[in-house]
């Protein structure tokens, strides 16, 4: 088991270490023939795949096009069995309220800490998480689904688990372990989500946007290999799901004030609904003639409207937007009363959380002023931002074929056009900067380098349109001397997320072997398999069924899996102390 | 006895489970009170009904310490049992008439659309008389009113080929993409075709040169994983991964889809947004119980109903069975049913002073509730409670129980209670509440099979559910054989009697203290009279 050789992001890997992993990958169908009975050996040849993620669990069988069930932790899941609520506005009634609506202040602040995390399976900041409370979670949502929509003996199914890039492993483990003490699944096949995101749009490479509920997390796939870089993904922020609802919820309690409503909390989940329903995406277009405005009109604003006093942005800009002055009568509930208060929001209103949330240049209100609005906090870069620096910070290879595939996945990319504007961002950004090159090269050493080694430009880079990229697709014979020892162009920005530098020379040629290999890699793909090409370092989404889709594919098509476990050896591991997963998971 | 708005949970053995060091036999002292406010406690109390109890291992089990297994399936709205061997691929719903409302999920009924009431004739629809939802809002009608699934999924296939402009675009676009995208991967033999069966990538194989035959997926993705095949060929460059070769012993490669969806500026959706009221917009309820999660109500499927099972329950440790249903779906009948209720006595409270209203207890002053203890076994127990001096939490209350031990007849023929009560009166006038001195560790009352003590409290300020983690212990003597199954050793029972013993915690909600009054000065004085 430990000497299996593989890692999550991607390349740890050693082929000569696979002998001893090697009985996970053997035929399935001894296993299958014990387990079944009669008309259900069809049956127990499609695994079930587990979705588990902070908000949501999907679960269904491989090859089938959506998942049985999605459950969503809602509050419900924290609540004892045989608890029954009433509403706080029924004091008449007879039931006790294990945990009431909580209506006073005071009473919020002091259950604040165990009430945060109501919804989210988990947070990561593993100091202050229960464990043992993830696993009656994540055991509680199973057997609903389990026992109401999957209808099957769960000791008969192998499970598999798509599993984000960054998941803690102690959460990995917790997973896995409620999976086979509960539900005996004879094993589990863990897959990259980013890579299952990638199958299910239909291609090889891609760069992963996953907006998730407490971060963004940005994984570049080439070939279907995570190019994870050292933490196992090229960029994280803060701008995600979480944030989007608590912009939301500002936004519109600042529009109660404005309307003469003070003091208003808005319910949390209520805020959660409306971002589901009628929070959308103003186009790039409209946003860019609106700062060009704001930055003639009054250089001291903020360049978005909306970040300054809510409200006064509605009555003095233009309206370029297609919801021009359309309002929206709108039920608000807030904390303290049940009955919701309608008020009629301009549409425009509804566009900004997802500016605060994931475009402005800081997700902080207060301190607005003296911020200068250069460097935004390292773990709260806007998407833009960190999606140049993600590309930025991979190797040129890796760039070129995902700058025309960018899939964006997650809850909130559904937000109706929020994808499109990332992409239009992120092409403003690409031009504004002048490409990929933050070192300018001279014209002499561009020359220099040409020279060096002419026949090497596999691709007709040097066409590249308004992003020109600098012609280092070239890896060894790098011009400037700074990066002479180092055999890929790599962001000097930000030289801890590098992906390809391996500390050791043998890891570095475990993960690509070396730059040869994929250069003749990529001149055979030419030479079999021309393409009709489009310009390359064009920019484009495109969109994917997301994780659950492309696990349901890869898991239908038995495809075996970066890593299993099985049930035995894992409890005897865990048994005897240990973590029970093979080492290249941890 | 009143029991109208206590619950009282019982805890099962998932304290044993959880920590391995507590021993219901051991001394409470060494292991630490149960606390209710952790919030793992919600995951291991449970309501004595849903509790069963393992006649082998003499324990409690919760729903979480049981394994189950279907014995039938069937649809809760027409109570038609269906096969097992089809369950799967209808998705496990209904597949005859049975739909759920997307609106607001009750079950929807076919009515006939035409005017004549005698003689109904099509078109039919689905209609909510809930919410009066009806499928006609979202063009779907049916010629017959029966096997509407079928005519449902024709519809839709129709429509799916009604190009350019399909009637049910918005229906089928997440399903199509889907099987646009399997077809293409099926097409290049992505799976893992050595292994025979499956039906992907069926047709290559014998000419490739590793030994099984991965497909070009598998191979893609296996390619440092080590996933078998891997290991066996020299690795001599990347060209080989991901390339596998057709029968011909061409060379196939995985390729990406053609005719990938670009991202577009979903214009459509936001110019409809602008349009529509806030009301047709789905909520996410109604959106996660469709496939393609629509955002307009105008999308929304009826939904088949799911299919229920009927399950039966062992026990985990043991594997004997606790529960057996009847397989027949419309029997309510039980050939086993083990339940907690019949071996583990009941608790309940009640206030003593009925003027008390548990939603809102007087802060800072002291509440006395009546703790009555049922016994359901045909021995009487004798019982010791036992509760830490003060509640959980930052502040606490202060929990007297005033008789911690006592005991509790034997459940035995209802008449005789009624026959007691002729001869001993005396019983009877334990109760009421005179001076009598109540902390001389006295029963309140008690009658047959039951017995009532009473508990105190005194509670700090805060607005709060008062739970009181309770450690329940029982002490009784059965016959030995009794219980244990083994009739046929222990003929007609010698009489001998064995010990036995259940120890559990359970927690008792007492009430919900009031807000703070900003007159209390007034009010605590008067209470205190009250319970003096």
């Amino acid at each position: 088991m430990d000497t299996s050789s593989s890692h999550l992001s991607g390349y740890r890997s050693s082929p000569r270490t696979t002998t001893s992993y090697k009985p996970s990958s053997t035929p399935l169908a001894p296993r299958a023939y014990n387990y079944t009975s009669g008309s259900g050996l069809t049956q127990s040849e499609d695994p079930v795949v587990i979705e588990i993620g902070t908000r949501y669990l999907r679960a269904g069988f491989a090859n089938e096009a959506a998942p049985r069930c999605v459950i969503p932790y809602t509050e419900d899941m924290w609540r004892r069995v045989g608890d029954k609520v009433v509403d706080s506005g029924k004091r008449g009634g007879t039931m006790l309220i294990h945990k009431a609506p909580i209506s006073s202040e005071t009473a919020q602040t002091k259950k604040k800490s165990t009430r945060k995390s109501r919804g989210e399976l988990w947070q990561y900041d593993l100091r202050s998480l229960d464990t043992g409370l993830v696993e009656d979670l994540i055991e509680r949502a199973l057997r609903e689904a389990y026992n109401k929509y999957l209808l099957v003996d769960s000791k008969t199914k192998k499970v598999v688990l798509p599993l984000p890039p960054l998941l803690p492993t102690i959460l990995i483990k917790t997973i896995t372990n409620t999976i086979f003490t509960q539900f005996h699944p004879p094993t589990i096949t863990y897959f990259s989500a980013p890579v299952l995101c990638t199958v299910s749009a239909g291609l090889r490479s891609a760069l992963v946007i996953d907006i998730g509920w407490h971060e963004t997390v940005i994984t570049p796939i080439y070939e279907l290999r995570v190019i994870g870089g050292l933490v196992g993904a090229a960029g994280r922020t803060k701008r995600a799901g979480k944030l989007l609802r608590k912009k939301t919820g500002e936004i519109l309690e600042n529009l109660l004030v404005e309307k003469g409503i003070e003091g208003k909390k808005l319910q949390e989940n209520h805020v959660e609904e409306l971002v589901h329903r009628v929070v959308w995406c103003e186009n790039y277009e409209v946003r860019k003639l609106e700062r060009e405005l704001w930055r003639k009109a009054d250089r001291s604003k903020s360049p978005i409207p909306g970040t300054s006093l809510p409200g006064t942005h509605a009555s003095t800009k233009p309206i370029f937007s297609p919801a021009g002055q359309a309002t929206m009568l709108i039920p608000l509930i807030t904390t303290d009363s049940h009955k919701p208060l309608s008020i009629n929001i301009p549409l425009s209103t509804l566009s900004l959380p997802v500016e605060h949330a994931f475009f402005e240049a800081t997700t902080s209100n207060d301190s607005y002023d003296g911020y200068d609005g250069d460097e935004p906090d390292q773990d709260e870069l806007p998407l833009p931002q960190l999606l140049y620096k993600s590309l930025l910070a991979c190797h040129i290879d890796v760039r070129a074929a995902c700058l025309s595939r960018i899939v964006i996945v997650g809850g909130p990319s559904n937000i109706p056009g929020l994808k499109k504007r990332i992409i239009d961002e992120l092409h403003a950004l690409v031009q504004e900067n002048g490409g990929w090159n933050t070192v300018k090269i001279t014209q002499s050493a561009r020359v220099r380098r040409r020279g060096a080694s002419p026949t090497v430009v596999t691709e007709g880079e040097d066409e590249r349109p308004p992003p020109p990229p600098p012609k280092d697709d070239v890896p060894p014979p790098l011009p400037p001397p700074k990066f002479l020892d180092e055999p890929l162009k790599l962001s000097p920005a930000e030289p801890a997320k590098e992906d390809v530098k391996g500390e050791s020379a043998e890891e570095n040629t475990n993960i690509f072997g070396s730059h040869n290999r994929i250069r003749k890699y990529k001149e055979l793909e030419e030479r079999e398999n021309p393409k009709p090409s489009q310009p390359p370092g064009f920019i484009q989404g495109v969109k994917s069924l997301g994780t659950w889709a492309g696990g349901s594919i890869v898991a239908g098509a038995r495809v075996r899996g970066i890593c299993e476990v099985e049930r035995d050896k894992f409890l005897s591991a865990v048994a005897s102390g240990g973590m029970g997963l093979p080492n290249n998971m941890l | 006895m009143e029991l109208d708005s206590i619950g009282v949970n019982n805890t099962t053995s998932h304290n044993v489970r959880y920590d391995p060091d507590f021993d219901p036999s051991s001394d409470d002292d060494d292991s630490p009170p149960f606390d209710p406010r952790n919030p793992r406690s919600a995951f291991s109390l449970f309501p004595l009904e849903n509790l069963l109890y393992c006649e082998d291992c003499h324990q409690i089990r919760c729903p979480r310490c049981v394994l189950e297994e279907i014995v039938s399936y069937y649809c809760p709205s027409c109570l038609f049992e269906v096969p097992s061997s089809t369950v799967k691929t209808e998705g496990n719903r209904c597949t005859r008439n049975c739909f759920q409302c997307p609106i607001c999920f009750a079950s929807i009924s076919v009515v006939s659309n035409s005017d004549q009431v005698t003689a109904p004739t099509g078109p039919y629809s689905l209609t909510c008389s809930y919410c009066h939802w009806s499928s006609k809002e979202i063009g779907l009608e049916f010629d017959k009113p029966a096997n509407l699934t079928a005519q449902f999924a024709k519809q839709l296939k129709a429509a799916a080929a009604e190009n350019p402009k399909p009637k049910y675009a918005e229906f089928s676009t997440y399903e199509e993409n889907f099987a646009r995208l399997k077809s293409h991967y099926t097409s290049q033999g992505i799976g893992a075709a050595g292994s025979g069966t499956g039906g992907l990538g069926v047709g290559r194989g014998a000419t490739d040169d590793y030994g099984t035959s991965p497909g070009t997926l598998s191979r893609l993705m296996g390619l440092y994983t080590g996933g078998g095949h891997v290991g066996k060929r020299n690795v001599s460059g990347l060209s080989a991964r991901g390339v596998g070769r057709d029968a011909n012993g061409k060379k196939t490669e995985l390729t990406e889809m053609e005719d990938v969806e670009i991202v577009g500026d979903e214009k459509d959706i936001i110019d409809r947004l602008i349009q529509v009221e806030f009301d047709e917009t789905t909520t996410q309820a109604q959106n996660l119980c469709q496939s393609r999660q629509p955002k307009f109500k105008s999308q929304l499927r009826p939904i088949a109903t799911l299919l229920r099972t009927k399950r039966s329950k062992r026990c985990r440790a043991c594997r004997h069975i606790l529960v057996k249903p009847e397989p027949k779906v419309q029997s309510t009948r039980f050939r086993i049913k083990l339940v907690a209720m019949n071996y583990i006595p009941a608790i309940n409270i009640s206030r003593l002073d009925p003027t008390t209203s548990y939603h809102s207890l007087p802060p800072l002053s002291t509440h006395q509730f009546l703790l009555t203890v049922t016994n359901p076994l045909f021995d009487p127990i004798s019982v010791s409670l036992s509760t830490p001096q003060k509640t959980p939490g930052k502040y606490p209350s202060i929990v007297t129980i005033l008789c911690p031990e006592f005991e509790v007849g034997a459940n035995t023929d209802a008449w005789d209670e009624v026959l007691k009560e002729d001869s001993s009166g005396e019983k009877k006038s334990r109760r009421g509440r005179g001076d009598r001195d109540r902390s001389d560790g006295t029963v309140w009352d008690s009658g047959r099979n039951w017995s009532t003590v009473v508990i105190e409290e005194r509670d700090e300020e805060d607005e709060k559910v008062v739970q009181v983690p309770i450690f329940v212990r029982i002490e009784y003597e059965a016959e030995v054989g009794m219980d244990s199954g083994d009739v046929g050793d222990v003929p007609g029972g010698d009489g001998r009697k064995e010990k036995k013993e259940h120890a559990y915690w359970c927690v008792l909600y007492l009430g919900k203290i009031g807000r703070m009054h900003a007159n209390y000065k007034y009010l605590l004085p008067r209470r205190g009279v009250i319970h003096a």
